[in-house]
């Protein structure tokens, strides 16, 4: 197991190079000049000269993405006293990691709470629909799950808002109360997680449709057991490799950032601050929430993988 | 000021107000006005600065001018210049070249330090500093100081042009008369700053402010919340406002519900009324009365670069001239923009009422006249006009369906257009560039309010003379034009120098049409009914202190 980390964790160093290459050529790839936006549309050439060179932008890119990672990466002793260094962002001439950080919570909060919300009310309805197959209440619960998966995010957001907080004044119209306050963390959290809960729904469903069809299911039936003792302690369990899969990426996705309903709520979390730095070319804060997030996704994967081992005993790495 | 991101305005068809509320003032029920209380506003976006120094959009300017002050200001809601920190409006000497300030004796800063000519001298030079990375260093406005240049390129340690007599006198020479200069001396670039407050806070003077203004901040939460709290040694007429809580990150749509039920004060005091929202509330008894609105001083207008072709042939030009409805386009804004036919926006100084050089119909049309056009032009069934691009920011959904209309116009004389909607970056690259855009939808919003601002950076031969990050997207050059311009910029007799510069709107709009011009735009805000005295002012972006409130603050615990 230890020696399958250390692989991964290797790998995951590759792959977060290759993340910070494509997303530092296509930053550059994309027309528009930083100088530009940052000095105004008025500004002279020659101010946006100066602050090419202030930036370091005048230099070749390969000696700008070289120097990049190598401020980037941890510090080494003797060779790199200091490291983890993300830069500044161009916009807010702030450094960028505590930016990020200070963002942080913000998202990881609404993350959680999605989540939450996926598998409180996505699993139960999975469930109860798989084993009543073809009943109104599985006819019902399919049609919710359509519903939640083809709306969109933003609107399902603004609808929530306007009937939740306008017209029935019961949550406050978006914003955020800071960590632990339940109020302003409901509806952009149940937004996040409706959208989930309906896939996960239809993911349990045909999972343990196939699995109450399995012979240790029909031998588990024929030694006696209750049709309720038969889900929960052989169908469910063989379920959850599925469904905690989807769980992982899913939080990676999510702590990530979550732009939409980030912005439809006024949630100060890194997704809304990843496209306002994508769309203002703050060239610093893009990298270092593009590389933020593919930390996040691909420890979130490894733990993923990790966590087979104690859910499928048959799962063993070497 | 800039070319702007969005067109979020609307229209007044043919100088016909459609508004329906077209107030620039808060009702106020003839209360008296009370001090005391929290107004709460919102901003999309977190700022990007409070450094004077770096600032140059609307949101970062609603809140640097509500802490700093420089040497003039605007006579309350007008753009007529009066002195503020200055003790009165300047002494002009030298033909026009030597400007001589007063300082006003008794201005602190807001840590308690009298302000003094010094202070001028070195937020100036900082301000065009190139270490600073403003937008100003290089020339933009300023350069028009004696010995600006030789500071810009290291030749020189301090500009010449900037002189401190006495702490109370602050001389400034400029190379050749320039007009704009005290419009110039107002904007926020001119704010002052002290030295040990920058000095303090180190590389982050944009997050810790210091200055002279009505107000001090208070606490800055990037991405959520700005606290603005009253400043106690504040010069001028003390505010009536305790507190002004800025709330970031919230859209312009959901601020209004926020406003609607209790909770904010001010949606995004800097930007117009989302359309569709504007259509509902005017229409609402409880909140039509709410919406406040002016001119603004900007033009949107089609650029045509007459370098490139089919646009070298002045027929083809003049022929989109006539075609474009620009009644949709105001349609499409909801009512909130008068049509111009000309270069100047209504509020500024030498704009022409009712311009019409081409006898266009109530639209600002006539297609078969441009139909006409493009016949001389050598177009026709035997040659079809070939499909041309039109470049715009696709910025909100008035940003598409007016690039649309333009389509669709043009469609009705037989030219194919194609729409390339970019992102704000990509759209100031691609038309920035010499020989690269052919057709561009554009907006112009003022710096300051001069008719210089509408035309040297975007219609003169120094602006087209770049070899990328132009303004002038026309890239537009008239040899004859630009010398009325130059002429226009040092006259000191204001009745010829609006002559000069209608003379260079007749070339523009009446003889070379590297333009369409289209609409002038209305800003319409809205303020909850515990709001009072609140104005629109034709050059700030927001004014909080003429604001009283009345009644329970809105809850603006969260952003």
């Amino acid at each position: 197991m230890t020696a399958y980390i250390v692989r991964r964790l290797l790998w995951m160093v590759f792959v977060l190079l290759g993340v910070a290459a494509i997303t530092f050529v296509v930053a550059f790839m994309v027309p528009g000049d930083p100088a530009r936006l940052y000095a105004g549309t008025n500004a002279s050439p020659a101010a946006i000269r100066s602050i090419h060179h202030q930036l370091g932008l005048d230099r070749p890119l390969i000696v700008q993405f070289v120097d990049y990672i190598w401020r980037v990466l941890p510090p080494i002793p003797i060779i790199k006293p200091h490291g983890l260094d993300f830069g500044y962002s161009y916009r807010y001439a702030a450094p960028v990691l505590p930016a990020i950080l200070q963002r942080f919570p913000a998202t990881a909060e609404l993350a959680i709470a999605g989540v939450f919300f996926e598998v409180i009310i996505g699993m139960p309805i999975g469930i109860l629909s798989a084993i009543r197959p073809g009943s109104f209440w599985d006819r019902a619960t399919m049609v919710f799950t359509f519903v939640g998966l083809a709306a969109p995010p933003f609107w399902l957001g603004l609808i929530f808002l306007f009937v939740f907080g306008f017209l029935l004044p019961i949550f406050p119209i978006g914003g955020y109360g800071g960590l632990f306050a339940p109020q302003y963390l409901v509806l952009p959290a149940l937004t996040l997680g409706l959208g989930g809960a309906a896939y996960y729904a239809r993911l349990l469903r045909a999972c343990l449709l196939d699995i109450l069809e399995t012979d240790y299911v029909r031998t588990a039936r024929a030694k006696g057991l209750t049709e309720r003792q038969v889900v929960l302690r052989h169908a469910i369990p063989n379920a959850l490799t599925v469904i905690v899969t989807q769980l992982g990426m899913d939080l990676g996705y999510f702590l990530a950032g979550v732009v939409v309903i980030e912005t439809v709520f006024a949630w100060p979390g890194i997704g809304k601050q990843a496209v306002d730095a994508i769309f203002t070319l703050d060239i610093p804060l893009v990298m270092g929430t593009v590389l933020f997030g593919a930390i996040l996704i691909v420890t979130a994967n490894l733990v993923v993988d990790i966590s087979y081992t104690f859910l499928d005993p048959r799962v063993r790495y070497t | 000021m800039k070319r702007r991101p969005t067109a979020w305005l609307a229209v007044m068809a043919a100088g016909t107000i459609l508004l329906p509320a077209c107030a620039n003032t808060t009702p106020t029920g003839g209360e008296t006005p009370t001090s005391g209380g929290t107004l709460t506003i919102s901003f999309k976006d977190d700022l990007k600065t409070l450094d004077p120094a770096i600032g140059y959009d609307t949101d970062s300017w609603s809140i640097e001018r509500q802490i700093y002050n420089g040497l003039l200001d605007y006579d309350g809601f007008t753009t007529n210049l009066k002195a503020d920190i200055a003790e009165k409006m300047p002494v002009i000497t030298n033909d026009g070249k030597t400007y001589t300030f007063k300082i006003r004796k008794g201005v602190k800063f807001s840590n308690g330090r009298e302000v003094t000519a010094d202070d001028f001298k070195y937020s100036w030079e900082r301000m065009l500093d190139p270490k600073t990375n403003g937008p100003m260093t290089g020339g933009p406005f300023w350069g028009v100081l004696s010995g600006s240049a030789d500071f810009f390129n290291g030749k020189a340690t301090s500009i010449s042009g900037i002189k401190v007599l006495d702490p109370n006198t602050l001389e400034v020479d400029l190379d050749s008369p320039n007009q704009s200069f005290l419009n110039i001396v107002a904007m926020p670039f001119g704010f002052v700053v002290p030295k040990e407050a920058v000095a303090a806070a180190g590389t982050d003077f944009a997050h810790k402010p210091m200055g002279t203004g009505p107000f001090v901040l208070d606490k800055w939460t990037a991405g959520q919340l700005i606290v603005l709290k009253k400043n106690p040694s504040y010069f001028g007429t003390k505010p009536y406002l305790n507190e002004v809580d800025a709330q970031i990150g919230v859209t312009p749509e959901v601020a209004i519900l926020r406003m609607q039920s209790g909770q904010m004060d001010l949606p995004q005091p800097d930007i117009n009324i989302p359309s569709a929202q504007y259509v509902q509330l005017s229409a609402d008894p409880k909140w039509k009365n709410r919406i406040v609105s002016t001119p603004n001083v900007d033009i949107w207008y089609l650029a045509m670069n007459p370098n490139m072709k089919p646009f070298d042939k002045v027929e083809v030009r003049k022929a989109f001239n006539y075609a474009i409805n620009k009644g949709s386009q105001a349609k499409i804004l909801a009512g909130r923009a008068v049509i111009n036919n000309g270069i100047q926006a209504p509020p500024m100084p030498g704009y022409v009422p009712n311009y019409n050089p081409l006898g266009l119909d109530a639209n600002g049309q006539n297609v078969q006249k441009a139909k006409d056009l493009l016949a001389q032009a050598g177009y026709g069934p035997g040659k079809p006009f070939p499909p041309q691009t039109l470049v715009y920011t696709k910025s909100n959904a008035d940003a598409d369906r007016e690039a649309a209309a333009v389509q669709q116009d043009l469609a009705a004389i037989g030219v194919t257009v194609n729409l390339q909607g970019l992102a704000f970056s990509a759209f100031l690259d691609v038309t920035g560039k010499p020989n690269t855009t052919a057709l561009s939808y554009n907006g112009w919003i003022q710096d300051f309010p001069d008719p210089s601002d509408f035309i040297d950076p975007i219609l003169t031969c120094s602006a087209a003379n770049v070899t990328a990050n132009g303004s002038n997207v026309a890239f537009y050059c008239n040899k004859t034009a630009d010398a009325l311009a130059d002429k226009a910029r040092g006259d000191t007799n204001g009745t010829e120098r609006l002559n000069l510069y209608k003379q260079f709107q007749d070339v523009v709009a009446g003889q070379d049409f590297p333009w369409v011009p289209m609409y002038s735009t209305v800003e319409a805000n809205i303020s909850s009914t515990r709001v009072h005295g609140y104005h629109l002012h034709p050059v700030w972006p927001l004014i909080v202190t003429s604001i009283w409130v009345t009644g329970a603050a809105a809850s603006a615990s969260a952003s």
